[in-house]
């Protein structure tokens, strides 16, 4: 089964005026269809920017993108911008920035339609579905944020995409209309087996969701699936210990490898101790 | 279409925005269409009024031919243009009345009754009937008979002269009268007994009941132009219709076509070259500044669109969706600014064509000023482009930075431009006047336009560099205002196209304000040289001395109308009354001194009367082998050059000879006796001996008895020539192979002209054209009133004594001064003299501003003022966006403790700076561009002689100009700075920006 | 006792239609740390901004020394604030945003520049402190914001969530300085979601949407 993203080694650097910033170093991920993925991390490690890539907005300075098992930097650009209109889905962080404020509801689902000629059966469907169907609203700019928030997600689903990506849809909204959000966002991708990958820092959005990959200064960190947090193994064997053991294993430290059947562990070596010694036991 | 309502209900949503590009679209559109507009209407004035003041015969064609062909070929003529009436048919017949041996017309003109007045009777309605004019004589009910038509053979063979039935008698009408075409037709009327009589009119079945004897029918057709119908437009046709009358008269031998037209015509094709290279390029540099304005306004609408198109390009439209959804709003907005602003640019020029025109004339959109719209919206169509370009192309992520990343301005445009501007300047300087043949020049005239760019984009550099050098100083001491105010200054969004913007303005506005005072002045100054008096009458009398007394009783105070002949020369001549001449006449400094050098002392005329001329002589001795004549020169009335007498030898004491005709009625007068010498063969070459005769007495008869005339020849004052006056007589001396002569001093050898500066000691023309007598040239400077060309004013009177008679091509001219033309002219139309129209100076005026050059200046101005304001709203409202954008960032500082005086300081310096520095670098641009350029722009379609031009742009209207924009800079920044300063309130900071 | 640096009363705020802070009294002292934690959407932001003034609230005051904010205008310059959008002036470099706020608040030009230095070199801007504002990273420009609340040297520094866009170092460096403002007698309140950030305050109150609970430690 070919997977709906499969990144191999990506690298971002962005440029601004005077600095080099690397955004994203030597990011391996897959995501299989029909996965719900939450990407959670601290600001600026570079989450937001792995979700421009999903969609095809920015190009990797070095590495593959796959999606569906198309190369994202072989593409043309008409080719990604026909791939984002039939196969992606995007929903930004400010809810205003999903719509164009002076249209109606319907017209901004149409707008995101490929056809020239909108389908209103489907925008009605679509419409109801996120709650707001009959026509009660007049122009997109007037909604609160939660109704502009599962609008976009409407728009979004406009064109029945494989691919849902999300960028901390729920941080500008209340805590009510951010559930009804990530609800709405769960329900379409059962129904409609599109794979979900949200960008988020609210633990209750990555908890709502089935797998969370945690990017951290630009590095996948750990995952979790199902409750569960993992750390994953990156390029070259790099394993980044989450904070919560800093104290038992402080960053600088020295620390053994014991082998074991399935894996290994890690002991603080004491200072003054030589590479001779034997096991010792933990405390 | 689905797509419009968005495009539409996006438009409402940035509705200040899309107001401001509307307008800033229309404007630039009205301005460029009102001068193609307003030049086509001008110039359909300058052909109707030129039309109109010409004769009947200059305004149409008349085509004769003695067969009939020629009615249907006039029709197909007149059918060529819409603004011909339908061709008058006539014909003729001329022959001798039986009795009187006079010749008379019998003609027929369709319409005639409708243009003669009925006196007793009425119109000829059947063959055989007549109607006659009242000088003929010809009672009613006489039967008249000509020779040229004769009755229908009778079967006895004999032919007799056909009845005419007189039925009407007519009185002459006014043979200006269109209809009879300039023809001369009703000479008996006016009292000219010797050429034809008044016409016979009749009706066509007249020539059919009858037979020509020993003369022909001639078939006419008049074609008149239609002065309520043509325009300037119809001109190349009139052109091209004259040329074929002149082809069919060629391609039928028997044809003739008489038209007067090629005169006006000339007259016209120059007048209506409206907008020359020259003109067009100045007003291309509106366009240009037109396009700039809306280049940056458009550009701020697709930006401010940007998050839309962002949008678009997430949704993964395709590249053409995208651009079509980016562009949508602009382009309904330009497409509503073309007919709108043509709209507009038609009811401008209505009202310029109502303010300054003197005709009604119609004023229509044109070709030509559509395309001139069309391109000034380009620009808006290539701004629209390039900015949705820019935001299609870049990143789309770039959208949702906090704070996005700016670029700086490239310095290749500017170094092109600069270069250019250096180029265009440098050609300007070494060029003189640029003239319609100097298209390749063309770059020089560019440089009003290219100088105010370039002095935007130095200030541009310059301003914000001022700025950072005053970084450290404020950061060191001062308030926090001029801090705030420097640094957004220094590096601040809105600086470079605010100052663009305002420079460029403001560079041609102040150009366009100078040259408009510098050629209005020019107007002025060439209209009162060239016409001379405030108005001036034509009208025509017989003699000089009717002249003076029709002008004296006009005007008995003598400082209000002057008589001044007018000969063309070259060199042209004024001859007049110097003491009226000095009040009238549009001096630019007191003249009176300056006519005191007209007069001469000179001798009285000698005037003789009778009808035979003596000449008592002491007798000489004539040498044999000789042969001497003696004649005596006279001035007679009627006679256009000088009428010799016949004396006969000097062998005798008393030399007779009879007198003209007319000196026996009018007086003559003795212009001078002369003599000559020939060698009969079998003279001695080498022996040259000289003969002196002297003359003792000048006699007249007259009624019979002769009568001694007082002609000094005792006088040596009184005469000169070759020989002398004395005691004795007048001696002429004789030598051979010279001829002698005496000449009354009744005029000085030179006769003082006021020259101005081009002429020096010519030979003046004369009443009569003649170049009797050379000109003492006075020389008062490069301007005399009345002369457009080198030429002298000189005295009537001693004029009148040189010449021998009047040259047709005189024009007697009455100069008046201001405010009393309607009494001078209402005077002199109370002595039955003809007054035609005046010719104004303000008229004068009206018409250079209304052609090619002067009209350009004009447009420019108009234009470039409307360009100034609304650059000054634009930069004050990017200005304000910017600093509305700010609102968060200033609600924080005044959070930290700002106080408003000192953020209300922040903002108003840094707008007051960037409007001022734009400003004035478009002031002190617009100022050196007037210095370089002005001296070089062609003002008038023919550039005058005389007077010299002056380029001096007015100083206090430069100075009010400038004053005013500043006063408005200061206005603008204070209202905006408050409206700014409301919107920084510290709940602000609740929300998060954008 | 002295009056506390900062404190409200029973004070209600309505913020988007609906009431967002119910009946909440509040008090802290002269050096304490205090941490609003909570849920998004909870009010922190808006608890914060009513406790700078910047909020109407609809029922209660807020004191500043004891004195009402609302009556006395130079109440607000005891207060620093560190906000989510920064609020720094874009155009103006980053040394040049603490030395405008300093001079906003009546030091001298001078003394401006000499106090602004400090507190930017020692959170890792010193190499930064001539660049502008738009060419800093987000991170960086978060800490200018907290250089300058800091540089002020307010009675009181209100920051909501200063942390945000920090990278593990450099969120070490804001914290540390934080506290070490703190311990020369600035009353902190820092709205965040970071543990790490809690664990280094005094005093932890959690905000429900419904209430409030206070939790010390």
């Amino acid at each position: 089964m070919t997977a709906a993203v499969r990144c191999d080694g990506i690298v971002q650097i962005y440029r601004t005026r005077e600095l080099e910033v690397v955004a994203l170093r030597d990011v391996d991920l897959v995501i299989d269809p029909g996965e719900t993925v939450a990407l959670l991390g601290p600001s600026g490690a570079g989450k937001s920017t792995l979700l421009w890539l999903m969609a095809g907005l920015l190009r990797p300075s070095a590495g593959r993108l796959r999606l569906n098992g198309s190369d994202v930097s072989r593409l043309s650009p008409r080719a990604l911008d026909r791939m984002r209109a039939a196969d992606i889905g995007v929903v930004l962080q400010n809810p205003s920035r999903n719509l164009i404020p002076y249209a109606t509801p319907a017209q901004n689902v149409a707008f995101a339609q490929r056809a020239a000629r909108p389908d209103r059966r489907r925008v009605a469907e679509l419409l109801d579905r996120v709650g707001l169907g009959g026509n009660r609203h007049p122009h997109a700019g007037r909604m609160s944020g939660g109704e502009q928030q599962r609008l976009a997600v409407a728009v979004a689903l406009a064109n029945a995409p494989r691919l849902l990506l999300a960028d901390e849809p729920t941080s500008q909204l209340d805590a009510a209309s951010g559930e009804a959000v990530i609800d709405l966002i769960k329900e379409t991708a059962v129904e409609t087996s599109s794979t979900v990958v949200v960008v988020t820092h609210d633990p209750v959005v990555s908890e709502a969701l089935g797998r969370t990959i945690t990017i951290r200064d630009g590095r996948v960190g750990t995952e979790g699936r199902h409750g569960e947090d993992f750390v994953v193994i990156g390029r070259e064997g790099a394993v980044q210990l989450p904070p919560e053991f800093h104290e038992l294993l402080p960053p600088g430290t020295m620390a053994r490898i014991e082998p074991l059947a399935d894996g290994v562990v890690l002991r603080r070596a004491e200072p003054g101790d030589d590479g001779d010694e034997t096991r010792r036991a933990g405390r | 279409m689905r797509g419009w309502g968005l495009t539409l209900r996006g438009l409402w949503e940035r509705r200040t925005l899309s107001l401001i590009v509307l307008v800033v679209a229309l404007v630039p559109v009205a301005t460029a269409s009102v001068g193609p507009i307003f030049a086509e209407s001008a110039g359909t004035e300058i052909v109707r009024t030129t039309l109109a003041e010409s004769t009947p015969d200059e305004r149409g064609w008349r085509f004769t031919a003695p067969h009939s062909g020629v009615p249907a070929q006039a029709a197909r003529f007149a059918a060529g243009g819409s603004f011909l009436h339908p061709p008058i048919k006539g014909m003729e017949l001329l022959s001798p009345e039986a009795t009187s041996l006079t010749k008379y017309p019998l003609m027929w003109q369709d319409g005639q009754c409708e243009h003669v007045t009925l006196l007793v009777g009425r119109c000829p309605a059947a063959a055989g009937e007549i109607m006659v004019s009242r000088a003929a004589g010809f009672p009613l009910g006489h039967r008249v008979r000509v020779t040229g038509v004769i009755e229908r053979p009778k079967p006895d063979g004999k032919s007799r002269p056909a009845p005419l039935q007189v039925v009407g008698v007519y009185h002459a009408p006014n043979p200006g009268d269109p209809f009879w075409f300039g023809r001369n037709l009703f000479a008996q009327s006016a009292g000219f007994t010797e050429g034809n009589g008044d016409p016979l009119f009749t009706v066509p079945a007249t020539r059919e009941s009858t037979v020509v004897n020993g003369a022909t029918w001639t078939d006419a057709a008049t074609v008149v132009i239609d002065a309520t119908r043509i325009t300037a437009a119809d001109l190349p046709r009139l052109a091209e219709l004259d040329a074929s009358a002149q082809q069919l008269a060629n391609a039928d031998t028997e044809t003739i076509v008489f038209s007067g037209l090629a005169g006006p015509l000339g007259e016209l094709r120059s007048q209506t070259a409206s907008l020359g290279v020259p003109a067009l390029l100045v007003i291309a540099q509106l366009v240009g500044l037109g396009w700039l304005l809306l280049f940056l306004t458009v550009s701020d609408l697709v930006t401010a669109r940007g998050p839309e198109i962002a949008l678009a390009r997430l949704r993964g439209h395709g590249r053409l969706r995208v651009w079509r959804f980016g562009l949508a709003e602009p382009l309904v907005l330009l497409a509503v600014a073309l007919p709108a602003g043509l709209a507009l640019g038609l009811a401008l020029a209505s009202a310029m064509a109502g303010a300054l025109l003197t005709v009604a004339v119609p004023v229509t959109v044109t070709g030509q000023s559509v395309l001139a719209g069309a391109a000034v919206l380009l620009g808006g169509v290539v701004a629209a482009g390039l900015a949705a370009r820019n935001v299609a192309v870049r990143p789309v992520t770039e959208e949702w930075r906090r704070t996005p990343r700016r670029t700086a301005r490239g310095w290749i445009i500017d170094a092109v431009i600069l270069a250019v501007t250096g180029l265009g300047l440098a050609e300007l300087l070494t060029t003189g006047i640029i003239t319609e043949n100097s298209g390749q020049q063309a770059g020089a005239l560019a440089v009003p336009g290219l100088l105010a760019v370039a002095a935007a984009l130095l200030s541009c550099r310059f301003l914000p560099s001022l700025a950072r050098r005053l970084f450290g100083p404020t950061r060191r001491a001062g308030g926090i205002g001029v801090f705030l105010a420097l640094r957004q200054i220094a590096r601040g969004p809105a600086t470079a196209g605010s100052l663009i913007v305002l420079g460029t303005a403001f560079g041609l506005a102040t150009f366009a304000t100078a040259a408009w005072s510098v050629t209005s002045a020019n107007f002025e100054r060439v209209a009162r040289i060239h016409n001379g008096a405030d108005a001036v009458l034509i009208t025509r009398t017989e003699s000089v001395a009717d002249f003076r007394k029709a002008v004296e009783r006009a005007d008995p105070s003598g400082v209000r109308a002057a008589p001044v002949l007018v000969l063309p020369g070259p060199p042209k001549m004024l001859a007049t009354d110097p003491a009226r001449f000095a009040h009238v006449a549009n001096w630019d400094r007191p003249a009176a001194s300056l006519t005191g050098r007209l007069g001469a002392d000179v001798a009285p005329r000698v005037t003789l009367t009778g009808d035979r001329f003596r000449l008592r002589i002491h007798p000489v001795e004539i040498p044999k082998y000789w042969e001497v004549r003696m004649f005596a020169d006279l001035r007679v009335p009627g006679e256009a050059t000088v009428k010799s007498i016949p004396l006969g030898a000097p062998d005798r004491a008393m030399l007779e000879w009879g007198l003209p005709p007319a000196c026996r009625t009018a007086p003559c007068e003795l212009r001078g006796l002369r003599g000559d010498v020939s060698y009969l063969s079998g003279a001695d070459m080498d022996e040259h001996p000289l003969l002196a005769i002297e003359a003792t007495e000048v006699a007249t008869r007259s009624g019979g008895r002769w009568r001694a005339i007082d002609a000094g020849l005792t006088d040596p004052d009184r005469w000169r020539g070759t020989g002398s006056a004395g005691a004795d007589g007048l001696t002429l001396d004789m030598a051979a192979f010279t001829a002698t002569k005496m000449i009354p001093a009744t005029y000085p050898e030179e006769l003082p002209a006021l020259v101005n500066s081009l002429t020096g000691n010519d030979f003046t023309p004369g009443l009569d054209q003649a170049y009797l007598v050379r000109q003492a040239p006075v020389p008062v400077g490069p301007a005399v009133p009345g002369l457009d060309v080198p030429g002298g004013v000189v005295d009537l009177e001693l004029a009148d004594r040189v010449a021998f008679a009047i040259h047709p091509k005189a024009e007697f001219q009455v100069w008046v001064a201001p405010g009393h033309l309607a009494a001078v002219r209402d005077g002199l139309l109370a002595q039955g003299l003809p007054v035609y129209e005046p010719r104004l100076m303000s008229g004068l005026v009206a018409r250079y501003s209304s052609q090619g050059p002067g009209l350009a200046l004009m447009l420019l101005l108009m234009a470039a003022i409307a360009a100034a304001v609304l650059a000054l709203g634009r930069a004050v409202l990017a200005l304000y966006s910017a600093a509305r954008q700010r609102g968060y960032e200033l609600a924080a500082l005044e959070a930290a403790g700002a106080r408003t005086p000192a953020l209300r300081s922040a903002l108003l310096l840094e707008q007051l700076i960037i409007l001022c520095a734009g400003m004035l670098a478009g002031v002190t641009s617009g100022v050196v561009a007037a210095w370089a350029a002005l001296p070089r722009i062609p003002e008038f379609v023919v550039p005058p002689i005389t007077p010299p031009l002056l380029y001096e742009p007015s100083l206090p209207l430069l100075a009010a100009v400038t004053g005013g924009a500043l006063l408005a800079a200061l206005v603008a920044a204070a209202v905006t700075a408050e409206i700014l300063l409301r919107g920084v309130r510290p709940d602000r900071l609740r929300g998060a920006p954008g | 006792m002295p009056e506390p640096a900062l404190s409200c009363h029973s004070i209600s705020c309505r913020a988007g239609g609906r009431e967002v802070i119910h009946d909440l009294t509040l008090e802290i002292h002269a050096g304490e740390r205090v941490a609003l934690m909570g849920p998004s959407g909870s009010g922190k932001t808006t608890l914060l901004s009513a406790l700078a003034g910047l909020a109407p609230l609809s029922r209660g005051q807020v004191k500043v020394d004891g004195v009402p904010l609302g009556e006395n205008p130079a109440g607000r310059s005891r207060l620093a604030l560190v906000l989510q959008s920064y609020g720094l002036l874009t155009l103006l470099t980053a040394a040049e945003n603490v030395e405008v706020a300093l001079r906003a608040a009546g030091r001298t030009p001078a003394r401006a520049i000499e106090q602004a230095a400090g507190p930017l070199a020692r959170l890792g801007l010193a190499g930064h402190a001539e660049h502008l504002i738009e060419e800093l990273s987000g991170g960086q420009q978060q800490r200018v914001a907290v250089a300058r609340a800091l540089a002020l040297d307010t009675a009181v520094l209100l920051a909501d969530e200063p942390t945000a866009e920090q990278d593990k170092d450099h969120r070490e460096l804001v914290l540390d300085e934080l506290v070490a403002a703190g311990r020369r007698g600035t009353a902190l309140v820092i709205a965040t979601h970071d543990p790490e950030v809690a664990d280094r305050c005094d005093r932890v109150v959690q905000l429900r949407t419904a209430g409030q609970r206070v939790v010390t430690r």
